[in-house]
Parts: C-alpha cells; structure tokens; sequence
C-alpha cells in the first residue's frame, strides 16, 4: 500500500482536503467575529475545531490535534462567557488558522511536520488569563501554572514528535543517498524542519493532489454525464449500421468513424470510472466511530484496516455507509469484552477488530472480524423463542440460527442501551445490503470472536438476467436470485385447494404458484388457476427461489434469453412498487421491467402465514 | 434580451394539445420534448392510467394516458404525441391525442377564477386562455405528473 510514514497517502490526502475546507469556515466564521459575536458563529468554530481535532486524532497527528484542541478549548471558554469577544481574539483566531492551514499543507507531505507554535500558544494562553481574573489572583496563579504545565507538556509532545520526523528523515535521506550513490551524485539535505515557522514550500509535494486540483462535483451531473454518453454510444452504433450498409464509403470517413467509435468507448469507460470511489473515507470513519464507543464503554480495542484502497460504485458506497457503522458498533458493544473479563478469559486486555476489503471478481467483500466473545447460538435461540419467531421445539443448524439474528426483534443483549440492544438493525443491514443485490455471511466461536463477511456487487449498473415470459409481458430476473429452473411438465402436479399446485421436487415438497397471479398483464390468456394445467408434451418452466429454509416455484409461460442487462432505477413515483426492483432495455430496444424473486416469495410466504 | 424579460416571455408561452375534443395548454417551460408515440411496455400492478413505460434514447421513461387520467371518452383514435416532462421524479410522458402548437398568452388574457367543469384535476388548473376568442383550459401538467401516486394496492392473495 502507497503509505507515508504509516499513514496511508489516500487517508491522508483526504484528511488534507477536508482539513482545509474546515479551515476555510473556520477563517469565515473567525472573521464574523470580528464584526459581531454571536453564539452561531462560535458554535460553527467550535464545531469545525471538534471535528479537525477528530480527524487528526484518528489517523495519529497528534501535534496537530493538540493545537487544535487547545484552540478548541478558547472557543469553549467565549461560548461560556469567560473570554470576553474584542479584536484581539478574531486576531488571534486569525493567527491561529493561517498557522493550521499552513501546517495542514506541510503535513500533505510530512504527516511529521511540527511547526514552532509557541507564539501561538502563548496568544492563545494570554486570552484565557484575564478572562478567568475575577476569580482572584490565587486563582489566576493557578491557572497560570496549570496552563504553563500545559504547554510544557505540549511542548514535549512536539519534541517527541519532531524526533520522530527527524529520524525518519534521516532514514529517507539515507535511502536516497543509498539509490543516488549508484549514479555518482549525493542527495543535499533536502528536509530540514522548518525551525522559525510554518511555511507552505510547493516544491516539498509529491505529486499527491492537494485540495485546489480536486475539483467536487454532483453526483447528479456526473449521472447527467453518463446518460449523455450512453445515448452518444447508442448513435454511435446507428452511424456504424449505417455505414456497413453504405456503399463505397470514403477510406478516410470509415476511419475517422473507427476512430471516433473507439473514442466514444473510452469516454464511456471513464465516465463509469468516475463513479467509483475508494473505501478510505469510510473506513476512516468506521474506526474513529469504533475507537469512540470502545473508550466511551472503557474498552480496548486495537483497529487493523486493510483494503481501504478498493474501490466500490458511489451509490453502493453510500448506501453501506450506516450499515457498517451499525455493524462496527455492534462488534464492539457486543462482541469484544471488557479488559477485565478479557484478562480473566487468557485473553489480551487489548482486542482486536479487523475490517478488511477483498477485491473479487464482480464483487467487493467486507469482512469484519473481532476476537471477543462470539454468538451464543443457545442465547438467540433462547430470544427467538421468546419473541415466538421460532417454536421451542424445532431443531435449527447453528447457520440457521445465526441468521436469526436479521429477523426483526431479536436481541439478546440483557439491556438496552443508547448504542444497541433493541434488536432493529441487523434486519436493517440486511435489507439494505439486499437491496444492492448482495449478501451477509457469519462465522462465530464461543468465546473466540466473530466474523461478519458483507459481500457486495462493485457495480450496480450491469448484471446477468434471465428474461421470461408471461402472457405477453416479459420480465428480467436476476440470476443470483434464481435457486433454480424446474419443468413442471416433469412432475405431477398436485392441486392443494384454495387454487394453490404443489409439486414434490427431490423429495421436498415446493408450493407452486402463477406469475401472472403477482404481476397481473392486461390481456390474460389463461385465467390464474387453469394456468397450470398443463399437457405433459408442453414444457412448463418455473422458477425456484428459495429464502432460508422455505421454497416456491413462480409457474412462467416461457424462457426468451440469458443476458446481460444494464439496470436503472425506476421513477420515484414506481420505486417500490411490489416485487420490481428496476428497469431496463432488453436485447430488441424495448423497455422491461426487472423482478425481485426474492420479494414475490415473501409476498407469497407471509400470505400463507409464514413468517 | 434581458434575463428577466426572457423569463417573463417563457412564463407566457404555452404549448396547446388535445385531449379527446378539449383544447388544453401547459406552459411550455416544463416540456422537456415532444416525441412521437410509440407502444409503452405495460408495467403490472400501476394505475390504469399509467400506460407503462418507453425506452427513450436508452432511458426508461414512464408514460401517463391523459385521455384516462382526465377520465375522457376513450376514443378509437389512435394516440398521436407524447410530451415529456422532466418532474422531479424522473422523466414522464403525456400522451395526448394532438399537439397543436405554441402560442404566448399575456397573463391579461387568462382568466383565473373562472368556474368551468373540466376533465383536468381543479386543483392544477391555471385558469381558462382566451386567443382571440378561442378558449383552452390551461393546467400546470409537470406539477400533476410530478406528484401522481402511480402504484396501485397490489391485490393480496
């Protein structure tokens, strides 16, 4: 992985980006002040300086989130009313921020970079002395002393900090020296910590990009992009038709129209590209929620990241963003112990949550893997039974009874708490990664830990269908909801009463019923409950789905084609609509509409009365 | 042009159409395009005003039958034109029986309160044109298709 000095360049650049745009409010806000105070203004400042501070703490710049915090602390002070708002403090602030946007360009590309801030501080420590005067001059000494141990204490910090970068360093240099040595000329001393102050020098980047080439752009116009070159691609088809059917074109036309089709593909290439972003930012931010709730909870918990450069569609991104912080929370509220019991149990106090990203062909997965305590299968059991999910008396596989805990309702947890234990989130997870087409998978030991593995496609746009038909009507079906296809004209069919066919497949009996039933077409051919009559010389193809331990089999008319299909989103006025998930252009140019297998069975399941 | 002049100008200009014998008006700033009609797709459990939908350009684009939703008599004419509109749903189309054409009527010309019986929703209703003496029913279309509710209650078994 592309690192600096540990951290990882694309969590860094990124935390370079964001530091600067707070920043940026931070210089309005401080200039507000100076025209009037209001309690806005200095909660936006405090506000930006809690999350700077934030953000430097979680990747590890120490010094930096320090300074911030001192910052951070003044602000507190005039919010309460101990430091009276005049010009010297907007100057201050001002001085302040032009120290931490410098610092924050140099840390681009040293995250060791450690200015000489003591003037600063100072300034800073001057606002806070006379504002706490009225509580008389033992106080103020006091308080002085303290402040003075402060920056002492700071100051050591810094060192510590500036050690550190000086020795790396030093490391660099000598490898440069090392890899310049064979070509006979020495590298200078080209880093040096900066002694009297902060300086921004454009010459020490390394070509990472900074927050002025990174250009934000909404997600709506890049779609608007997409759209227009997807209709470019279209034409461009029409254009190559038409020319294949020319006669004698032009030598030069044909290869300029080569050229340009050939164009038109790369666009459409990159334009998708663009679409894709990498896991760091919410990886980052999944540690940061992690390390606040185990500390909140007195836990510890070392975070191991891995992966944070793959990359997933921005919609899939977005969407994943609060199931995995719920997912994270989960593993540290429930799963890992608290130091004491850890230690009891041979355990390092220290635990281990892992959150790990695997590149796979098609799909992206997600693993996360604590060393805590792991499912008691006997305890969700024991909560199943008790929201009367499942009967006391049936005898479920562990995997079955893991999967228990995505049904609505089930916690085991003995109380509730502000951050889990009410049981909804988990069939919330799941629905969601659901509805972008993937899945969950959990492997638990007693006493050991647990591993979540989030399997996700890495596109939404384009998947393998299967197109059938109805009456006149034809529907995509995905594959991967697709258990199997099965002839019913193979199989005696039995009528079950009240209009419902079963059919005994492999010694398993599977409910069958008509498609057309569920996604009734304007002109039936048959009426639903003859529908399945069928002569044995006629194949009668269904489509088997099976969710958990149930089946149905969804009786169609016929199979038209295997192919791939580009999905879109239905309209907001459609979206929802029972049993679709989306649309899309079929092979011949006509619009179908692409079905949720899965749903329909749980259409049917709950309209028979199970759960 | 000024920007507010041409502003005004667009508020005034309004595309005609019909729907069974009634002339109506949109204003034309919400119409996207006016294509030809082709077959929709029909798409189960929707509405049966709700014709289904159209690939446009490789975009799906919902079609709404004005002459059902308006409840007029259904004629045995064929549709001629579809409108598009760009709501804030997505893209949908109004298939009418005729596009007539564009024409500005000063707000002056158009009568607000009027109480008149007509098949568009009152609510969306802008107000009865007059053009030298012709009379249409003007009605904000992008507003009605932005808001429709398109599902029907899936019929449980």
């Amino acid at each position: 992985m592309d690192t600096i000095a540990g951290i990882d360049r694309e969590i860094l650049e990124s935390f370079v980006d964001d530091a600067l745009e707070a920043l940026r409010t931070f210089e309005t806000a401080s200039r507000a002040l100076e025209t009037g105070q209001t309690s806005k203004i200095l909660e936006d400042l405090f506000c930006v300086a809690h999350n700077l501070k934030g953000a430097a703490m979680c990747i590890g710049i120490e010094p930096f989130g320090d300074f911030v915090h001192r910052v951070e602390d003044i602000i507190q002070h005039m919010i309460n009313g101990a430091i009276p708002q005049n010009d010297r403090t907007s100057h201050v602030f001002l001085a302040a921020h032009g120290c931490m946007t410098n610092w924050v360009n140099a840390l681009a590309s040293n995250p060791y970079f450690v200015p000489n801030v003591s003037a600063i501080l100072k300034d800073l420590q001057s606002l806070i002395a006379p504002g706490l005067a009225p509580s008389g001059a033992g106080a103020l000494s006091a308080q002085q002393g303290q402040d003075e141990e402060d920056e002492v204490e700071l100051q050591a910090l810094f060192d510590v900090h500036r050690r550190i970068y000086e020795e790396d360093m030093r490391a660099r240099d000598a490898r440069e020296r090392e890899a310049k040595s064979d070509s006979g000329t020495l590298a200078g001393n080209p880093h040096r910590v900066d002694e009297v102050s902060p300086r921004f020098n454009p010459k020490n980047g390394n070509g990472a990009p900074r927050a002025q080439d990174i250009l934000r752009i909404s997600a709506q116009k890049l779609d608007e992009l997409v759209q227009l070159i997807g209709e470019l691609s279209i034409h461009q088809g029409i254009v190559q038709q038409c020319r294949r059917e020319a006669v004698d074109p032009s030598p030069a036309s044909a290869h300029a129209l080569q050229l340009s089709y050939k164009l038109v593909k790369e666009i459409h290439t990159k334009a998708l590209e663009l679409r894709m972003q990498p896991l760091s930012t919410l990886m980052m931010k999944l540690e940061r929620n992690a390390l606040d709730l185990a500390r909140m909870q007195g836990k510890k918990v070392k975070i191991i990241i891995e992966g944070s450069d793959v990359q997933l569609d921005k919609t899939v991104l977005d969407k994943m963003s609060d199931p995995l912080v719920h997912v994270i929370r989960n593993a540290v509220d429930h799963g890992i112990e608290s130091p004491a019991q850890r230690q009891s149990e041979g355990k390092p106090a220290e635990a281990t949550l892992k959150i790990t990203a695997l590149q796979e062909a098609g799909s992206v997965s997600i693993l996360v893997s604590d060393d805590g305590k792991g499912m008691n299968d006997e305890a969700i059991f024991a909560a199943a039974v008790r929201k009367g999910i499942v009967s006391e008396d049936v005898q479920l596989t562990s995997e079955e009874i893991r999967n228990l805990i995505f049904v609505q309702g089930i916690s085991t947890a003995p109380r509730v708490t502000e951050i889990s234990g009410r049981g909804v989130g988990m069939d919330i997870v799941m629905r969601i990664v659901k509805s972008l087409r993937g899945n969950i998978g959990i492997e638990s030991k007693l006493g050991k830990g647990t591993t979540l593995t989030i399997m996700l496609p890495t596109s939404l746009s384009i998947i393998d269908a299967l197109v059938v038909g109805v009456d006149d009507a034809r529907y995509a079906v995905p594959m991967n909801e697709l258990t199997e296809i099965i002839d019913l004209s193979r199989y005696p069919v039995e009528s079950a009463g009240k209009g419902g066919f079963i059919v005994s497949h492999r010694g398993e009996v599977v409910p069958v019923e008509a498609l057309v039933h569920y996604m009734p077409t304007a002109s039936p051919r048959h009426a639903p409950d003859t529908l399945l009559v069928v002569g044995k010389e006629n194949k009668c193809p269904a489509l088997l789905v099976r969710d958990a331990d149930k089946c149905v089999a969804f009786a169609i008319d016929r199979i038209v084609a295997q192919q791939q299909i580009v999905v879109r989103p239905l309209s907001d006025q459609l979206d929802g609509l029972l049993g679709l998930q989306g649309c899309t252009i079929l092979g011949d140019g006509e619009p179908g509409v692409i079905l949720s297998l899965p749903e329909l069975a749980r259409v049917y399941f709950s309209s028979v009365g199970g759960k | 042009m000024k920007d507010t002049e041409r502003n005004h100008d667009d508020d005034a200009r309004y595309l005609l159409f019909k729907v069974g014998s009634e002339l109506y008006g949109t204003p034309l700033l919400g119409v996207r395009e006016v294509v030809e009609h082709r077959e929709p797709t029909p798409i189960p459990n929707t509405v049966s005003f709700f014709s289904g939908v159209i690939n446009l350009r490789g975009q799906v684009v919902g079609v709404v039958d004005l002459r059902k939703r308006f409840g007029c008599e259904a004629s045995t004419r064929p549709h001629m034109a579809l409108m598009v509109f760009s709501t804030d749903s997505g893209p949908l189309g109004a298939l009418v029986d005729e596009i007539e054409s564009v024409i500005r009527i000063p707000s002056a010309n158009i009568a607000s309160h009027a109480v008149v019986r007509s098949h568009a929703p009152a609510d969306y209703v802008i107000g009865i044109g007059n053009q030298d003496g012709r009379l249409m029913t003007l009605v904000d279309l992008h507003k009605i298709l932005g808001t429709e509710e398109l599902k029907s209650t899936f019929c449980s078994l």
